[in-house]
Parts: structure tokens; C-alpha cells; sequence
């Protein structure tokens, strides 16, 4: 219904973001609703959607500027789609920052899957061109780079060849995409990148739309194990007693690269930087285990991680949330291991 | 015991060459004991990381609950009392085969250790109705264990058997994930009766091909760990609990619901949970942790407390924990230590000036 003529819709962004939320709710400070409008979002019901309206402040004049989203809430899925034609500068100051709420985050594309959905659309149209791009290195990954691996980078590249180019990039400089234009001759342009916005550039849309269904459905396995790990508590009848015992179903965060003591010591201090305080923490010598609890600063959450040199096991404690896990296994593949891959331990 | 008071006292009235040799013990002191109280906190952890080895497989749904029937009920069955205690209580409801754990992570005198197991085991039968009450149920037979990390394995079986003494020894390969329990002899029916096997045939014959455990941290600590390690976990979720609630004082009672929340003191009764959360208190106040709102308040349900830290947000609160317990009892220890060592150097000196003047005026 917003695509009826697609040329009025060039550059219109769709933002994906998972919620905890099946319903809008209403004005309760729980509800996405409620939550939306305590965050300065005015909200008016457009039928099956909703129009979203806030505004920021332009730093340079001080003005107020408006931003509008329309919102669709997709209650099974428990994603919170919102398009808007607003800039990606406005979209950072005003939508973004709902990740920092309890229950939202937004669709983070691994850089597997990332990496996944590329192949396919390359594989799938072989004429695919990237027109335009952008790439980060964090130098805390073990990302080979055969030019000065020590730096922090981060490339926008425009070029017909840049297909090639982001091949050349991660050779030599190391640098993963964070954002890729895909122009699919004849059928669509889009960009996609990997905090799940989507942005039409022409064509026909619904190809757009089909791979942000794939980039959702592979974030959604990602999730789906996120939020199998517990921490229940069951009770136990005894003849005289009722006992409780806990229920605890980890997940667990595979490593690509080896855990060392020396590189335990980078992703602690990785984790520290991305507001995950360790504490209780014991880092044991030898055969390298490294035990702590971390609180999870933004979303006010507490989790435990046991350690080895393969893998990291991940368990609820305190109010955990899949955003806040999602947030903590984002934090660790983009900033140490981009191959760090989140598996289910049942 | 010296105060802090007292230390300074000695310290202002010394001269200057004196003062100096006493901020240098110190200093060292200061150091030595940072240095000891960090390697008890890393030692506890270890001791912590080998229980969690432990359980695994005896919680909900794992392995061997789901296979024998045997279930991790919950840590330190003696808590409170003067009975020495076992880590770990794992009960089977339907066979009412109760195994009481030690977990050892690391073994110097191996002798020494299984003596003190052997009278653990005792004191646990003499106190059988107390561990009744804790399954609400019968016991038909209490089997006792000694879990230790694998390379101390060899040490302990040596000692059980050559003092023919009835425990089970689980040996945990944490680098491959397995626990086993050690064959100590070759007649099954025999070590079934010498208490070296377990009742359970199926238990046995699951532990002795080995089972997979995981180090996960699902306890993330004991009642009996390092103060600085419960206060740690603790001070974090109270923090969060009272930011949640907009307060920014607690009670007692506060921190006593919130203990029973915990799933590290799962079947922890109210008492249990009280003292532990007095003691918390007492040394969370002592160390400058939580502050005293209400001196002049006596009942201690009544009197309320704040979290004494400085401003930067719960994560500072967590790591100004160790640093402020560290720092104080630290502190403490090196100002004793350097003052005994001080004196013994004056006395020596004394001593020697005294010699001297003896033999000048001979």
C-alpha cells in the first residue's frame, strides 16, 4: 500500500527492529506504545499502521526539526518496521537510539549473515553491481590486513567497481562492510547495511523486500537461540517439602580465533568500552578459563560467562532480555571476533 | 587489635628516620597483603569454578537427573551451624540416596583432607534429621564424595585406599568436559559396601565411563565465599533492584528477599538467609561499603542503609567493591604487621646499643 507508484518512494528507508512486544499496548509505561510516547514519539493510528512523529534539535541553529515514520508492528514476529523518507542523520538522532530501550533492538546483521546475504544476492544475479559501499575495521579483530592491521578504519567507497573493490579492501586494509549499495540491473537498487535498515533506491521494491525478509529470518535464528538460554526456577515435592531448583539452559558464542590469555585481556577490556562491566571475574592461567558476571549497562540486565579457549557459555541471572544478548554477542563480533558465531546448547 | 588510630599515633610520635623505616614496612606490607588477599579471592573462584563443574549434571533436565534420579538440591547443607560443611547436597527422591560433595580444586596434603572429609562424613550422621529437613524427606543412605580437579586425583585415591576409608572420588577433567568417578578397586559388590562406589548401579556405571559437564557459572557464589565475592554479586542487583524502584535506601529485609531470589541459595530457609544477609551488612558497613542511615536505630529489621560509592553508575559500584574491601583489610593487616616487625627492629636495636654500652662500661 505505500508502494503503489515507487518512484514517489526513492530513498524511502525501512528500519527493522525487533521488540519484546507482540502489541502496541497502550499508554502504560511497559507498552511499546506508552514506552514510544515517553521517548517523545507522537502516535496517531493510520489503520494497520501507525504514524510516528517526533522531532530533534538541529545542532548548528537550534531548531526543532520534525522526523515522521509509519510504524507496522508485526506481532508474530515481533518486529517494529517503520519507513520513513527521513535522512539517515535523522534517523540516528531520532529512531536509533530507541536500542538503548529495554525490549528494542535493532535488526544487527552478523557479519556471517551479513556476509551471507551478500553472497546470495552476487550468486542469485550474477550482474549485481556495488556502487557504493561502506566498511569498518575494528583492530581488536583478528581480521587479516596486510596494511598497517594496527588501525581503527572506517571506508566509504564509490565506484561501478566496487564488487571487486570490497574484496580488495578486506585484503589489504581489513575492513568488513557496513553498508553495501546493490544495484540489480533491471530488477532493483537498495542499500542494505547492517543495524537493519534498508534503503530503496529504485526499481521494483518487492526485490528489496524479499531479502530483508531473508536478512530477518537469518536474524531471527540468531534470536530464536538467544531466547531458548533461562534461568526458571521448579519446584520439587518432596514428601514433607517443596524444593526449588533452577532450570538454567545457556546458549553459547563460538569462537572463530583462539582464546589466550593475552587476547581474554583485549576482549574484557572490548566489552568494558561497549558498557558491559565484568566483575567477579577470575581469569585462570594455563589452560586459560576465564569465569566472570557481567552487567549489561544500557540494558540494565546481569548475566554470567564461563570461558574456554573455544567458546564463551552465556546464562541468564538478572532480568536478561534477548536485546541484551543480542547487544553482548554484537559487541563481540563486531569488536574481537567477526566469525563468532551464537549456538544453542540444547 | 591495632586501630587505625593507634597506627598513627605511633607513627606522628616517631622521628624522621623512624618514620621513614615505618612507611617503608608498610608500604611492603601494604603490597604482601593486597597481594594475599587477591590470591584467596582467585582461590575461592577456582574452588567456585569446580563446584559449577560439579552439579551440571546432577540440575534440572541434565544428564544425570534425567537418567538416575539424582538432583542438585542445593550448597553447604550445614550453613550457620559449627558442623563443618560439604559443598554440595544432591538427593535421589526416589531411592532417598542422599550424596554429600566436598569439592577440592587444588590438594596439598592430601592426608590431611581426606582425614577432615572422614570426619565431615560423621558429624553429617549424627546430624541426619537436620538433613531430613532440608529434602523434606527420608534418607536411606547418605554416600559421601570428594570431588577434586583431575591432577590431584592420583593423590587422593591413594590416600582413601590406603586407609580403606568409605568416599567416592570424582576426579573433573575440566579441559575435556568430563567428570568421572574414580575405580579405587576391582571388586564392584566390595567397594559398593566400603562405600567407594555408589549404591546406584546406573549412577555408577554413567560416572565411571565419564559424563559431560560444562563449566557454566549458574552459582556465582557459595554462603561461605570470599565476603568481597558475595558482595560483589549482591551490591550489583541491589543497586539495580533500588534504581528500579527509584529509593535509594535499603533495609535489611531488602537484601534478605533479594538472597532468596538468588539461585545460588536455592532451599536456603529465612534464618539462613537472614544471617547470611547480617553478615553482608556487617561487612559491607565495616569496609565503607554501605553506610549506616540510622546509627541511633537499634533493631536491625528498622534500620537503614545506603550504598556508600561514588557517583558513575553501577558498574564503578561493582569494581569500588573489591577495590574498597581489598584496600581495608589490607590496610588493617600491613599497619599490625608493620608495627610488630617495627618494634622487633627497635628492640633489636635496642638491644645491640645496650650491648654496647655494657661492654663500653666494662
Amino acid at each position: 500500500m505505500l508502494l503503489k507508484s515507487p518512484d514517489s518512494f526513492l530513498d524511502l528507508k525501512a528500519i527493522f527492529l525487533l521488540t519484546s512486544f507482540k502489541t502496541w499496548g497502550g499508554e502504560e509505561p511497559y507498552a511499546l506504545q506508552g514506552m514510544l510516547h515517553h521517548h517523545g514519539f507522537q502516535i496517531r493510528p493510520l489503520g494497520e499502521l501507525k504514524e510516528l512523529l517526533t522531532t530533534y534539535q538541529e545542532p548548528e541553529t537550534g531548531r526543532q526539526i520534525p522526523v515522521k515514520y509509519v510504524a507496522y508492528l508485526d506481532g508474530d514476529k515481533q518486529i517494529l518496521t517503520c519507513y520513513t523518507l527521513a535522512t539517515a542523520d535523522q534517523i540516528r538522532r531520532t529512531i536509533e537510539p530507541l536500542s538503548g530501550l529495554i525490549g528494542i533492538y535493532h535488526l544487527w546483521i552478523n557479519p556471517l549473515a551479513f556476509d551471507q546475504i551478500k553472497n546470495t544476492i552476487l550468486s542469485e544475479h550474477p550482474y549485481t553491481k556495488i556502487p557504493d559501499l561502506s566498511a569498518d575495521r575494528h583492530p581488536s579483530t583478528d581480521v587479516a590486513a596486510k596494511l598497517r592491521p594496527e588501525y581503527r578504519r572506517s571506508m566509504r567507497y564509490r565506484g561501478d567497481d566496487g564488487r571487486e573493490t570490497l574484496e580488495e579492501l578486506r585484503h589489504y586494509y581489513g575492513v568488513l562492510p557496513s553498508s553495501i549499495h546493490f544495484r540489480i540491473p533491471g530488477l532493483v537498487d537498495f542499500r542494505l547495511n547492517n543495524r537493519g535498515i534498508f534503503s530503496y533506491l529504485g526499481g521494483s521494491p518487492e526485490y528489496m523486500f524479499e531479502y530483508a525478509d531473508r536478512a530477518v529470518e537469518l536474524v531471527l535464528q540468531v534470536r530464536k537461540i538467544l531466547e531458548q538460554s533461562k534461568l526458571e526456577i521448579i519446584d520439587i515435592v518432596t514428601e514433607r517439602k517443596r524444593l526449588r531448583v533452577s532450570h538454567v539452559v545457556p546458549f553459547a558464542i563460538s569462537f572463530k580465533r583462539t582464546l589466550d590469555i593475552a587476547n581474554t585481556e583485549l576482549l574484557i577490556d572490548e566489552l568494558e568500552r561497549n558498557e558491559f562491566a565484568i566483575y567477579n571475574s577470575a581469569v585462570m592461567q594455563g589452560s586459560v578459563y576465564f569465569d566472570g558476571t557481567v552487567l549489561d549497562e544500557v540494558k540494565k540486565s546481569v548475566f554470567t560467562i564461563s570461558t574456554d579457549e573455544h567458546r564463551m557459555i552465556v546464562l541468564p541471572r538478572y532480568r536478561t532480555s534477548f536485546d541484551s544478548f543480542l547487544r553482548f554477542y554484537e559487541a563481540i563480533a563486531e569488536s574481537f571476533d567477526p566469525e563468532a558465531k551464537c549456538v544453542a546448547t540444547i | 587489635m591495632l586501630s587505625p588510630q593507634d597506627f598513627r599515633r605511633l607513627r606522628d610520635s616517631l622521628a624522621d628516620p623512624e618514620k621513614q623505616k615505618l612507611d617503608d614496612i608498610f608500604k611492603k606490607q601494604l603490597n604482601v597483603q593486597r597481594d594475599i588477599i587477591d590470591q584467596n579471592i582467585l582461590r575461592d573462584r577456582e574452588h567456585l569454578r569446580l563446584v559449577n563443574f560439579c552439579i551440571r549434571p546432577f540440575q534440572y533436565n541434565e544428564t544425570l537427573y534425567v537418567e538416575t534420579g539424582y538432583l542438585f538440591i542445593r550448597v553447604e547443607p550445614f550453613f550457620g551451624s559449627a558442623t563443618k560443611n560439604f559443598d554440595v547436597l544432591i538427593f535421589n527422591q526416589s531411592s532417598k540416596v542422599m550424596l554429600l560433595v566436598e569439592c577440592k580444586s587444588s590438594v596439598s596434603d592430601a592426608e590431611r583432607e581426606v582425614r577432615e572429609l572422614v570426619q565431615c562424613s560423621e558429624a553429617a550422621d549424627s546430624r541426619s534429621r537436620h538433613l531430613e529437613e532440608l529434602v523434606g524427606d527420608a534418607i536411606n543412605i547418605k554416600e559421601t564424595v570428594i570431588c577434586t580437579n583431575a591432577a590431584y586425583a592420583s593423590r587422593i585415591k591413594s590416600c582413601i585406599t590406603a586407609n580403606d576409608l568409605p568416599i567416592c572420588l570424582w576426579s573433573a577433567d575440566q579441559t575435556s568436559g568430563i567428570l568421572l568417578l574414580e575405580k579405587q578397586g576391582q571388586d564392584v559388590n566390595a567397594e559398593i559396601s566400603r562405600g567407594r562406589l555408589h549404591h546406584d548401579g546406573k549412577l555408577t556405571r554413567l560416572l565411571l565411563d565419564g559424563v559431560r559437564s560444562e563449566g557454566i557459572r549458574s552459582l556465582t557464589f557459595l554462603p561461605s565465599s570470599h565476603p568481597c565475592t558475595i558482595l560483589e554479586e549482591t551490591i550489583t542487583l541491589l543497586g539495580l533492584s533500588l534504581e528500579s524502584s527509584n529509593r535509594d535506601r535499603f533495609r535489611l529485609p531488602d537484601l534478605t528477599s533479594l538472597l532468596n531470589r538468588e539461585s545460588s541459595l536455592s532451599n536456603f530457609g529465612d534464618q539462613e538467609l537472614w544471617n547470611l544477609a547480617q553478615h553482608l551488612l556487617n561487612v559491607g558497613v565495616e569496609v565503607q561499603i554501605f553506610t549506616d542511615l540510622t546509627p541511633t536505630v537499634d533493631d536491625l529489621g528498622r534500620k537503614e542503609f545506603s550504598i556508600s560509592t561514588r557517583p558513575g553508575g553501577l558498574a564503578r559500584m561493582a569494581r569500588e567493591v573489591r577495590k574498597k574491601y581489598t584496600d581495608f583489610h589490607a590496610r588493617r593487616i600491613a599497619e599490625e604487621n608493620s608495627v610488630t616487625e617495627f618494634q622487633k627492629i627497635v628492640s633489636r636495636m635496642y638491644k645491640k646499643l645496650e650491648e654496647y654500652s655494657q661492654k663500653v662500661r666494662s
